[in-house]
């Protein structure tokens, strides 16, 4: 059982107030008790409840609540009768809180009878709300720790939630887009909020493992988008080591994804046959973990390349060089090819500005392919056709592979962090005079940043290019340098969990959340949805006004706002917020001392 | 000899910060170089322990040529030094700031860092207990986890003693230590000071203006003018100095 992790909050309060709340959840539950619907059809009611009424066992069970019900309600009530009867509180919630459990149990195991399916039975309209509030009730009675029960109320909530709208529903686009950024934040929450370390891992892997690819698989569009964050977060765990750590402005970060995507196109796309004249690629497919480690060395050494000239160079400096790398890197990848007849241009490695298709996907064994499919089959999302049981496993092996791999990202950041090189990092961004003066070799110590940052990239190139299996120049223009870095800004520079959460809001705002609003307008406007008490016809929204063309704006936007109001970002690091709170402090002192020397300039005493 | 400097000279543009200095030092000595503001003392530091190289002279330590190398490498051959200005790593804790000044003392693995193998392990844990011995003995110890910029002036001023001391240094350049500080806070350096030598046998070299603590603890003092070094003696030795007495007197003493 959890235990219960606020050693300072007093249990018979945290018993009391859970009884309350258990109270006044069974209370509802009773006002919605199944005689109110047991004379409907089958496909009307709650579903929770209406599930029961079909088996004559489990109205008995149904007593249970409106007892439990009756239970919470005097135990709330005599607290003010009698408010020195802790274990009264303790009872009641426990009878209730076990109450609960029980009617989730039986009813899921009802259900499942009736249904055939978990995902038929959880599909059963209403069926996720009441089982999320009921093990809830049960959780917070049985273990009085409203943390947890809160969190898994989050969880559930938003889990059925994006589990219960579907594509075809109007306000999908709103629902969605509320429901599945709750469900990918709720990782965070878990991590952020007090509660036994087994309960965390525990909720962790549920979240992560579990429903995250329950959901991809019924829609695979959610799929992908996890994948995508996972991508971003992993670089911009990458781009915070040398932006963060060592306090480097990169702005062209996104040349070493490109290193990596390009490394594993060329080698497994028949395009570069041309230079090597054989009509074959000239990696096989199974070679992916090869290149995998190949893509992380490659980008680390074109990060040494880079380094190498940019070292003596600082702030403005650096960040224009650093661009114009990323560009450099761009407009090669954009002339290596054979559409010329200039000679010198004939070597065909990237196929130019058209991108490289038929890149090869790794191939997996055939027993993954069987696993999903009865996975699938399982939770009640039969895939029919080959190629769905495919591309679904293919975007579940990625979805893992990504986090594997982001996993490790995140753990060798937060041990470099915590090492003689991370304080060595952290001492040159904040004086590198300092540093240098107590033996920090300054140019090994950044070129290892840059190499460390780049390599993170160049893992996700190869993955990027072996999952897309197309890979053209645009993928890695300054816009995408500038995405990550803004992940970076937003979440908190220098802070490992900041970056995570950022690449979560930013990815998810950039393409979900503002596409579906764009998708929710055109389902209004086909519905001739009238704006009420303005009477605007939704019809003569002028589709330039559509919020997914307005991504970067609301980028621009939400930096602007995040400088103002939080420019240590969302979740800072723990340094960070107190060097913003003393340029701030710094820049008062510098107006009140006259002629003070300018931070920056070099003169040393 | 410790140290050997002969004849360095550093320009800024048409300005000679120092001028033809030549200085030696003595191991397990207390050295301190005084001079007007703006004499080029701090430039003479500058030039020892790698930040600027001098234009013309030479300079070696423990019998080995280090002009030329690059401040990590000067301070890996055992010259550290503190800051007029305290330059400490404000964000970072006391206790990681004198981490910092280990950094030459610890081998530095990437593979041991990522995998935090038990020898790495080790050498963090040995790391830490040998900083936490220092901030005992410049007396922060019970300061090892606050943040460096809040502390208080003086408690800086040890701080940076404390991290130039983690990296085992054979000479110690301290630039102005008790600048800012209070009479009572000037006594307790002073012994700091003594002790770093007594104790730790690491030879000190010190720039001051406060005579007390100059007369009171330095076996040598030099005086730089101009970028000149105009006297060096025993601190009787240079009171008496007419040259130092003229530069002294004949502009403002009081020099900060
Ligand atoms: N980086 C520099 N660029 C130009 N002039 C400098 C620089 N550093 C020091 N100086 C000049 O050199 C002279 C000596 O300075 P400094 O060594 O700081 O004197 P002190 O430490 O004795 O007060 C001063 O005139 C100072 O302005
Ligand atoms: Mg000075």
């Amino acid at each position: 059982m959890i235990q219960n992790a606020q050693p300072k909050a007093n249990p018979d309060q945290m018993a009391r107030r859970s009884a309350i709340f258990f109270a006044v959840l069974l209370a509802f539950a009773f006002l919605l008790m199944p005689w109110r619907n047991a004379t409907s059809g089958p496909n009307t009611g709650m579903g929770l409840l209406r599930i029961g009424t079909e088996y004559g066992a489990f109205s008995l069970l149904i007593f249970l609540v409106p007892l439990a019900a009756l239970a919470g309600f005097a135990a709330g009530f005599s607290q003010r009768i009698a408010p020195h009867s802790p274990t009264f509180f303790q009872i009641a919630a426990r009878v209730g809180g076990a109450a609960g459990l029980i009617y989730v149990a039986v009813a899921m195991i009802y259900g499942l009878q009736t249904t055939g399916s978990v995902g038929g039975m959880l599909s059963v309209q209403g069926m996720g709300i009441w089982v999320t509030l009921f093990t809830a009730a049960g959780l917070i009675g049985l273990t009085y720790n409203p943390n947890v029960t809160f969190i898994i109320v989050w969880i559930g909530v938003s889990f059925f939630f994006v589990q219960g709208i579907r594509r075809e529903m109007t306000l999908f686009p709103l629902w969605s887009s509320i429901a599945f950024p709750m469900l990918t934040i709720s990782p965070f929450l878990v991590l952020s909020i007090k509660m036994p370390r087994a309960a965390q891992i525990a909720l962790l892997v549920l979240v992560v493992c579990v429903l995250l690819p329950m959901v991809g698989i019924e829609d695979t569009f959610y799929l992908e988008l996890i994948i995508q964050i996972s991508i971003f977060a992993a670089m911009a765990i990458g781009l915070n080591i040398v932006i963060g750590f060592a306090g480097l402005l990169d702005l062209g970060y996104i040349a070493f994804f490109a290193v990596g995507a390009y490394l594993w196109g060329m080698f497994t796309s028949t395009a570069a046959d041309t230079v090597f004249k054989t009509s074959n690629a000239l990696a096989s497919p199974d070679a992916f973990w090869l290149f995998l480690l190949l893509g992380v060395i490659a980008a680390g050494i074109t990060g040494v390349l880079l380094g190498l000239p940019v070292l003596r160079l600082r702030g403005d400096y650096l960040a224009i060089v650093t661009l114009g790398f990323g560009e450099i890197i761009r407009i090669l990848v954009s002339n290596l090819s054979n559409i010329s007849s200039n000679p010198i241009r004939r070597v065909n490695l990237t196929n130019g500005a058209q991108g490289l298709p038929g890149i090869a996907h790794p191939i997996l064994p055939q027993g993954l392919y069987d696993l999903v499919k009865s996975i699938a089959a399982a939770i009640g999302v039969p895939l029919n056709t080959q190629s769905s049981v495919e591309a679904v496993t293919l975007q579940l092996f990625f979805y893992f592979l990504v986090l594997t791999v982001g996993g490790i990202a995140v753990i060798i950041a937060a041990r470099l962090d915590n090492s003689p090189i991370g304080r060595a990092w952290t001492a040159i961004r904040e004086d590198e005079v300092a540093a240098v003066a107590m033996g920090v070799p300054r140019v090994r110590m950044k070129l290892l940043a840059f190499a460390m940052g780049a390599s993170f990239a160049g893992a996700m190139g190869v993955i990027f290019a072996a999952k897309q299996s197309f890979v053209s120049p645009e993928s890695f223009s300054f816009i995408q340098s500038i995405f990550i870095l803004v992940i970076v800004i937003v979440g908190g520079m220098g802070s490992i969990r900041g970056v995570l959460l950022g690449a979560v809001v930013v990815t998810l705002l950039n393409l979900q959340v503002l596409k579906n609003f764009s998708l929710l307008i055109n389902s209004l406007k086909n519905l001739d949805w009238v704006v009420p008490i303005i009477n605007f016809p939704i019809r003569n929204w002028p589709s330039q006004l559509e919020p997914a063309r307005y991504e970067r704006l609301v980028f621009g936007v939400l930096l602007i706002v995040m400088m103002i109001y939080r420019p240590e970002g969302i979740s800072p690091a723990k340094r960070r917020r107190m060097e913003m709170q003393e340029a701030a402090d710094q820049t008062l002192e510098e107006a009140a001392a006259e002629g003070a020397p300018r931070p920056g300039m070099d003169k040393i005493e | 000899m410790l140290l050997d400097v002969r004849n360095a000279v550093k320009r800024f543009g048409g300005l000679t910060a120092v001028q033809n200095v030549s200085y030696t030092i003595e191991p397990r000595t207390l050295n301190a170089i005084i001079g007007p503001n703006g004499a080029g003392k701090t430039t003479f530091f500058n030039l020892i322990t790698g930040i600027y190289v001098p234009d013309e002279g030479s300079i070696e330590f423990n019998g080995r040529k280090i002009k030329g190398l690059r401040p990590d490498q000067i301070n890996r051959a055992g010259i550290s030094r503190t800051f007029q200005n305290i330059r400490l790593f404000g964000a970072m804790s006391v206790i990681e700031n004198v981490l910092v000044g280990m950094h030459t003392q610890l081998n530095i693995n990437l593979f041991g860092a990522m995998s935090r193998f038990p020898t790495f392990q080790a050498q963090e844990r040995r790391a830490q207990a040998k900083a936490e011995q220092l901030l005992e003995f410049v007396g922060l110890r019970d300061k090892a986890n606050e943040i460096a910029r809040n502390l208080p002036y003086g408690d800086q001023r040890r701080l940076e003693i404390a991290r130039a001391l983690a990296g085992d240094p054979k000479l110690l350049l301290l630039d102005e230590p008790t600048a800012g500080m209070n009479p009572q806070e000037s006594l307790d350096a002073m012994s700091l000071f003594r002790r770093v030598r007594d104790d730790l046998g690491v030879t000190v070299l010190l720039i001051e203006h406060d005579m007390k603590v100059v007369m009171g603890i330095s076996e040598r003092i030099a005086v730089l003018d101009y970028g000149q070094k105009i006297a060096e003696g025993t601190p009787d030795e240079v009171r008496r100095n007419p040259h130092v007495i003229e530069a002294y007197l004949g502009r403002s003493t009081e020099s900060n």
